[in-house]
């Protein structure tokens, strides 16, 4: 990877639209924002190009911002409200990469190489990385890739994580490249909170549930969904007006990921979840909110093409039209304006002292504080002591010649329900006593994923947790329980793990990767 | 682009004036201050390297007192050592007095012809002539007065000495302290009931307990008319009781409080991990339950609750959370609905009632209003009719007012502080703002109200691993050259510790920027310490410190054996801050220290008043740092002292 100068937020810039090509004003265009808005064309008929980046101005003329690209697509807006991160290839037979210009389409610079396909970047707050004093307080940026080549868990599409990059390079160190999410499944459609989190949508069990993550991929946890049968939540946007998270949510998933239109509130967001949208028959895609609250949408009736509308939440259906072009799907609309800054925050990942054990290098700690604490019946149900110990199990990704020579054919549907799933391989990190007050303590492998099993006396099976999790290298995770009742605070207890402080090394076999099971 | 579509920054609003104005003025005003004279109570010198004139002139409204038409809102102002006297109708500071310093507790006669303030450097309560504006006695209570009640008579005036751990019960006729009653860790809040015969008595420090087990605050229940304690009730798991207040039908004493998770590895902060914040509804018959319950939400803490009061109907409660400027407004029904209250009687289990002190969502349930006010608000008094509230608000030197029934703020009223902003006040509002942390779950005063600390001993995950190396909370009293910092010695200045470390560890966010840790490390290193009751004028010692000080100087013990020099008292503890600012092993070393078995000796500054001892809070007393931690003489010869010549030796130990 390799870039340029970074952002350009500590300065406006004076609008000079430079070599972009003024298209007509359409017939199809109705009640225009009084604010510059970018979004993305995607071809309705599959010509080149795919998919390309607008910008709908505030006198309602419209200029395309891609004109040589064979696809470009995903827009994010800096803070300050003049640089445009996005996705792009030149020509068809790239794969994606990420890019960044001027919000007049000018000054396009490449910023990712060799990653496979590079996609939906977001402008992150900066942050300083380099221990003990953190000054070089740098812009950052996420995006999801495919850079590990493998399949996902399912074998039915590239495996996709989350990374971050700095924008601008660090003078000690220059480019910093992180991989943040782990998952086996996929993590899609990263959006940043106000309090500096990463919220996406990441494939649980058998669908995609909203997970957040600090932007360096520490203390992931769940948001909405994870239980919530095989509904899908995706591309979410916390409107800040009103504190609330709205998204697209359907059954199962589709690639266009559209959908109905559901909302929960900050102040709750797992007792809060409501529909917004009457089913009309129309599908949704891509909210995004004014800066008072107010939706904006991508809306299609069967058949027609996306078109961005505002969204009337009185009526549940899409208000007045902002703009539609028939021969495009006009989606993913980005407003061109200044906003706040989300929190800030100085990353624990790398920061490893605290877990300097010879030869286990780039090592994480894990404690939890009572297994039996869950809001899953089957785990409340396991009589108090007769959790034992506990098994970390990795779980590596396969590529597609792998998954082959396993006798497994990428694409085939094998369903959802056998644990691990199908394209995954498996070992054991190792076993760490569980105490009788249901709390352990374990140094584990960092940047890896795994899934615990509670195990009794004989060492056998009482629970299997069904999605993966992993610490990132340097840092320290407790947990409260086995998916314990995530609005509840932990208990105030020095458990008896930490009063041992004997943590179990479970390194499983590190230097010997081709011995899985 | 010609669009900026950008919300103020609450920062700014909150704080007013603009930085670069302020910055100008202050720079002038730091070089005018140089020559202030110094000689007084230790700290101050190095507070007047900072400090400038209008540091002085801030009002710092604190506690409050309405008359009973409710016209008459006294205030009283912390930093100018002054009462004012807004006429509420009218919006605005009508009078004046002048008290002594360090004003807190504040009460009105039943015939509203005196006042009383209690004095937390003077260690006294002033009697107020209202007619004339004057204060006309002065009685002296114990040590760190705050909160004041007096009885429906008028005779007995309650006053809560936070560092004596005691009340007093003043005969305000006779003019003299008449009664000390003991009370749990640093009394701090006095509730009476609408009967005048029950007193409640909130505590800011956890009672001594073993060795990492949950904090428990004591709420003391006394007999008014018999002046004594009746009953000792426990909050478990709470720390910082600030207010209390008794529901109107007498059958509750709600607290403002925190529940804090120090036990917990410090790792993360959401979900609760670090603390909580809310207040606790205790019945007020004999043997009652208490239930626990958050103002905070799942991805929003409403940190650091202080002043509580019910509306004159019982309807709602309103808590102030001065970390975020923001009055929360409790819906009474909807709690009692929730506790399934009968007759006065909390209905739900002991499991549940478990469950609610930890739940983030169900603020929900019971929360209808969200009033933002000037900065750090404290005390909450609600007008007689209930349609106003006025809040105190410390930073922004103004009464915030709120529209109760349309849960709506009104126009401040204005104390008349100085326009500008120092660089003093600004880095005291950095040190009292949760924003500083992530989800706004804690500020610097969080874990150091009123600039000292909270009691606790925490688990810093990432000094050595998780449930290892436990430290104990420090002072940032007199904490002006006290460096280097932290117990292990590594934090060679003030600047470093407030700064990445406490943002990465600690907040979890990006932390101060430098000119905001400039402010907050000017700030930090000009509070300080309390003048002390112990040290007599002009250096003087008593009979029974002086015999103390013999000790702690001494080359023999009792068997005539000769000390070694590294095993004296004074060696490690010199004066006059009774510190070397260097690592020791003196045998303390608990079986969870990982890094070492070396610590830095703690300066003795005001050491009295900061229980509980030793790097890792193991000892609850000074007398036990030498009858229980002590063995092996490791911590200074004195194995073989009687009893009373251990307690000389820490009366001399409390002058410092």
């Amino acid at each position: 990877m390799g870039w340029s100068d970074g952002t350009r937020c500590a300065g406006r810039r004076i609008w000079v639209p430079v070599a972009v090509v003024l298209v007509a004003l359409l017939a199809s265009r109705a009640a225009a924002l009084d604010i510059p808005l970018i979004f993305t064309q995607e071809s309705v008929t599959g010509g080149l190009p795919e998919s390309r980046l607008v910008m709908l101005g505030a006198g309602g003329e419209v200029t395309v911002l891609t004109p040589g690209f064979a696809a470009a697509a995903d827009p994010n807006v800096s803070f300050c409200g003049t640089q445009v991160l996005f996705a792009g290839r030149v020509r068809a037979e790239d794969p994606w990469n990420i890019w960044v210009m001027d919000v007049d389409g000018s000054r396009q610079r490449q910023l990712t190489r060799d990653m496979g396909d590079c996609r939906e970047p977001i402008f992150l707050a900066r942050a300083p990385v380099d221990a003990p004093d953190f000054v070089d307080n740098v812009r950052w940026f996420a995006f999801t890739s495919t850079a590990t080549r493998a399949l996902d868990q399912h074998g039915r599409y590239p495996l996709t994580n989350l990374y971050a990059t700095n924008l601008v390079p660090l003078a000690a160190r220059g480019t910093v490249l992180w991989q943040t999410s782990y998952n086996l499944g996929n993590d899609i459609n990263p959006t940043i909170l106000a309090d500096g989190r990463m919220l996406y949508s990441s494939w649980q069990r058998d669908a995609y549930a909203l997970v957040f993550s600090t932007w360096a991929g520490e203390g992931i946890n769940q948001f909405y969904g994870t239980d919530t049968g095989r509904w899908s939540q995706l591309s979410p946007f916390e409107v800040r007006a009103d504190r609330r998270v709205v998204f697209i949510e359907r059954k199962g998933y589709s690639e266009d990921r559209s959908g109905r239109l559901a909302q929960v509130s900050m102040r709750r967001p797992l007792g809060s979840h409501r529909v917004l949208s009457q089913d009309d028959g129309g599908l949704y895609r891509t909210p995004h909110a004014l800066p008072d609250g107010r939706l904006l949408i991508s809306y299609a009736r069967e058949g027609d093409s996306y078109g961005i509308y505002h969204f009337d939440e009185r009526r549940g259906r899409p208000g007045r039209r902002v703009y539609d072009a028939r021969e495009w799907h006009d989606v993913d609309p980005q407003l061109v304006v200044e906003r706040a800054e989300p929190v800030g925050r100085i990353p624990m990942v790398e920061f490893a002292s605290v877990v300097d054990i010879p030869g286990f290098e780039g090592a994480a700690q894990l404690q939890c504080l009572n297994v039996y604490d869950s809001d899953r019946p089957e785990v409340a149900a396991i009589p108090h002591d007769a959790v034992k110990s506990v098994r970390l199990v990795e779980g590596m990704s396969m590529t597609p010649t792998e998954a082959r020579r396993s006798g497994l054919q990428p694409g085939v549907d094998y369903g959802n329900d056998t644990w691990p799933p199908p394209f995954v391989r498996t070992r054991s990190l190792g076993e760490a006593p569980v105490e009788s007050d249901g709390s352990f303590y374990v140094n584990v492998p960092g940047n890896i994923p795994f899934y615990v099993q509670l195990l009794d006396e004989h060492g056998d099976e009482l629970h299997t947790m069904r999605a993966w999790a992993w610490v990132r290298s340097g840092d320290q995770r407790g947990c409260i329980g086995c998916h314990e009742d995530k609005e509840l605070a932990p208990v105030n207890r020095a458990t008896k793990a930490l009063i041992k402080a004997e943590p179990m090394n479970l390194m499983g076999p590190r230097a010997n990767i081709e011995g899985a099971d | 682009m010609g669009v900026a579509w950008v919300k103020v920054c609450r920062s700014k609003r909150r704080f007013g004036v603009t930085v670069t104005a302020v910055s100008l003025l202050a720079g002038v005003l730091l070089a005018a201050a140089g020559a202030r004279a110094g000689g007084r109570e230790q700290g101050f010198a190095w507070r007047d390297r900072h400090a400038v004139p209008a540091d002085d002139l801030y009002r710092s409204p604190l506690q409050l007192a309405l008359n009973g038409n409710g016209r008459r809102l006294y205030v009283v102002c912390e930093n100018s050592d002054k009462v004012l006297v807004v006429d509420t109708r009218r919006g605005a500071v009508v009078d004046s007095v002048d008290v002594g310093r360090h004003p807190f507790g504040i009460a009105l006669s039943p015939d509203e012809s005196k006042l009383y303030v209690s004095h937390r450097w003077d260690n006294d309560v002033a009697v107020v002539d209202l007619a004339d504006m004057v204060m006309t006695q002065r009685i002296p209570v114990g040590d760190d007065p705050h909160q004041l009640v007096v009885d429906p008579s008028g005779r007995y005036l309650f006053v809560t000495n936070l560092n004596f751990h005691t009340v007093s019960v003043v005969d305000l006729e006779a003019g003299e302290e008449s009664r000390v009653l003991p009370a749990g860790m640093a009394p701090f809040g006095l509730a009476l009931n609408s009967a005048g015969d029950r007193l409640y008595v909130s505590h800011q420090y956890p009672l001594p307990n073993p060795f990492r087990t949950p904090p428990v605050l004591e709420l003391s229940v006394i007999d008014v008319p018999g002046q004594f304690v009746r009953e000792r009730r426990e909050l478990h798991s709470t720390v910082i009781g600030q207010c209390a207040a008794v529901s109107p039908d007498d059958a509750f004493v709600a607290t403002a409080l925190a529940l804090p998770k120090n036990l917990l590895p410090e790792t993360q902060v959401y979900q609760g991990w670090m603390l909580t914040h809310g207040f606790t509804l205790t019945e007020t018959a004999p043997g009652g339950r208490t239930a626990y319950l958050l103002v905070d939400e799942p991805n929003l803490y409403f940190a650091d609750s202080y002043g509580i009061a019910f509306t004159p109907d019982g309807r709602y409660l309103l808590l102030s959370s001065s970390g975020v400027d923001v009055v929360t407004i409790v819906d009474m029904e909807a709690v009692y609905r929730l506790l399934r209250v009968e007759d006065g009687r909390i209905g739900i289990s002991d499991e549940k009632i478990e469950r609610y002190a930890r739940h983030l969502a169900l603020s929900n349930e019971y929360v209808v209003g969200r009033i933002y006010t000037g900065a750090n608000p404290k005390q909450i008094v609600v007008a007689p009719d209930g349609r106003r509230a006025y809040v105190a608000c410390r930073l922004a030197d103004e009464i915030s007012v709120i529209d109760i029934r349309r849960k709506r703020a009104l126009e401040p009223i204005d104390l008349g502080g100085p326009r500008i902003r120092t660089t003093l006040r600004w880095g005291e509002q950095l040190i009292n703002y949760a924003t500083i942390s992530f989800q706004q779950q804690m500020s610097c005063i969080t874990c150091h109200p009123e600039n000292s600390v909270d009691g606790l001993v925490y688990d810093i995950a990432a000094d050595g691993g998780m449930g290892r190396n436990l430290v104990d909370n420090l002072t940032l009293r007199g904490i002006a050259q006290t460096g280097p910092f932290k117990w292990t010695g590594k934090n060679p200045t003030l600047e470093r510790q407030e700064g990445p470390r406490a943002a990465q560890l600690f907040f979890r966010t990006q932390g101060f920027n430098q000119a905001e840790r400039k402010a907050v490390v000017a700030f930090i290193e000009s509070i300080p310490a309390r003048p002390n009751p112990y040290r007599q004028a002009e250096g003087n010692l008593r009979e029974m410190q002086e015999w103390g000080k013999e000790l702690f100087e001494r080359a023999y013990d009792n068997q005539g054996r000769y000390i070694p020099v590294a095993n004296r008292c004074i060696t490690c503890h010199p004066p006059p801050m009774g510190m070397d600012r260097r690592l020791h092993d003196v045998g303390t070393a608990g079986y969870h220290d990982q890094d070492g078995i070396r610590f830095l000796t703690p300066h003795l500054i005001n050491v009295y008043e900061r229980p509980p001892f030793l790097h890792d809070g193991r000892c609850y007393s000074l007398e036990e740092l030498w009858t229980e931690f002590n063995d092996d003489d490791a911590h200074g010869v004195a194995n073989d002292m009687l009893k009373e010549e251990l307690n000389a030796l820490i009366e001399y130990c409390k002058t410092f």
